[in-house]
């Protein structure tokens, strides 16, 4: 069996935001870009979206369905929630390590400076 | 938002993709837009995602295609950069004319070395591109014995239309600039300014549909993978002399500014001059531009070449 293709992990990346909207469900253009709006706080523009889309669809990880007059929506294949899967348990290993490691470590005193931490 | 705007917007996009999404991006756009009337940056956000679209068709982004498209389409982008660079080139001989005369014995070393490097990267940069060329000269045949000229002949009669009218209109030109004075030949003369930069015009045409033949050609050429490498090496190469010509150029162009500011002016030597006169400036960026579409399209090609096999 083939490995899991991951997708790009950065979490404003529009495939990744792209795919895990599609995880409650099929959804067109429009759809997607609130539905990434209300849960990442990051509006997509047009051009990147359907670019996203578009490489989405090459990779086998989204289908479209049935258009509806010029509408189309876009659903999940197996493959793309196995890539999705694959991605998340990536980053949930680094989330973990990272989790471990700040409660481990002893709070650095707050310095504020111009591009420094608060 | 209105017909055209989004017209315009989705010709940003290649045809393939406009067929494939087109009707989507539009309802996408349209609903988008449809309580307020889009900003910059969402209008920005479309063209260049277009752009984008286009360069990926193109096999100068991403990995869609396969290497051998990416390493040929880098070598089309070497190609189109050569006749951009060639016009630039004409352009700064034009302008360097009789420039030696300009400058004082004393201080002509350094425009004199730069001026000579210049030329012979040119020369070099020739030789290689002909060179380029004559490597797909059997593949080229192959084709057309295979009953390929139908896919290429429509490019290759523009091109030699427009050349046939090139040659006629410089013939033209030179007969007319016969019968002017140098002053006249050179910025005095105005209808013959318009006629001599109608003219550039139309040789630039003619450089680029002959590009537009060689791209046709070359797409539908199937060059065999030691070929497109060694063609690789050249455009890397051709790339290489252009820089080397465009630093020298401009090597020339600051040494004159420093040593005889009058010849861009036009003025008698001693007196008070110009650094720069429009020109030398435009072509220089045409050659700058070009060199720099020219690495790309050369770090494209060698990037994706051992991928070939």
């Amino acid at each position: 069996m083939a490995e899991p293709r991951h997708v790009s992990v950065r979490e404003n990346d529009p495939p990744f935001l792209i795919l895990t909207s599609l995880i409650s469900g099929p959804k067109h253009g429009y759809a997607l870009m609130q539905d990434i709006e209300g849960f990442a706080g990051v509006r997509l523009g047009p051009g990147s979206l359907y670019g996203a889309i578009g490489r989405l669809e090459e990779r086998n990880l989204i289908e479209p369905l049935g258009a509806v007059s010029r509408i189309r929506p876009y659903q999940l294949t197996s493959a793309g929630r196995e890539a999705l899967e694959a991605t998340l348990a990536g980053l949930r290993t680094v989330v973990d390590e990272a989790t471990m490691r700040l409660a481990k470590a002893p709070r650095a005193p707050r310095v504020i400076a111009a591009g420094g931490f608060a | 938002m209105t017909d055209i705007t989004l017209r315009v917007l989705l010709r940003f996009y290649p045809r393939a993709w406009r067929a494939r999404y087109g009707d989507e991006l539009t309802c996408l756009i349209l609903q988008s837009s449809a309580r307020r009337s889009p900003s910059l940056r969402f209008l920005t956000n479309v063209a260049i995602a277009g752009l984008r679209e286009r360069l990926r068709a193109m096999g100068l982004l991403g990995n869609d295609l396969t290497p051998w498209d990416r390493v040929q389409s880098g070598i089309v982008l070497v190609m189109w950069s050569w006749m951009l660079f060639v016009l630039g080139g004409i352009g700064v001989a034009k302008a360097a004319e009789y420039w030696k005369a300009a400058v004082p014995v004393a201080s002509a070393r350094l425009p004199e070395v730069a001026f000579t490097s210049l030329i012979v990267a040119a020369v070099i940069g020739a030789v290689l591109v002909v060179a380029g060329v004559a490597l797909c000269g059997r593949t080229f045949a192959m084709l057309l014995r295979t009953g390929g000229w139908h896919q290429v002949r429509r490019p290759i009669y523009r091109a030699s239309a427009i050349s046939g009218l090139t040659a006629i209109s410089l013939l033209g030109v030179s007969i007319w600039a016969h019968h002017l004075t140098f002053a006249q030949r050179n910025g005095h003369d105005l209808a013959y300014g318009v006629a001599l930069l109608s003219w550039v015009v139309l040789f630039s045409g003619c450089l680029f549909s002959w590009a537009a033949a060689a791209t046709s050609i070359v797409r539908h050429l199937n060059l065999k993978p030691h070929l497109l490498t060694l063609e690789t090496r050249i455009v890397v190469a051709v790339a290489a002399t252009m820089a080397a010509t465009t630093v020298a150029s401009s090597v020339w162009w600051v040494s004159i500014a420093h040593s005889a500011p009058w010849f861009f002016a036009g003025t008698a030597p001693g007196t008070a001059g110009i650094v720069a006169l429009i020109n030398l400036v435009v072509p220089v960026v045409f050659m700058l531009t070009a060199t720099l579409l020219a690495s790309v399209g050369a770090r494209r090609s060698l990037r994706n070449a051992p991928f070939m096999a």
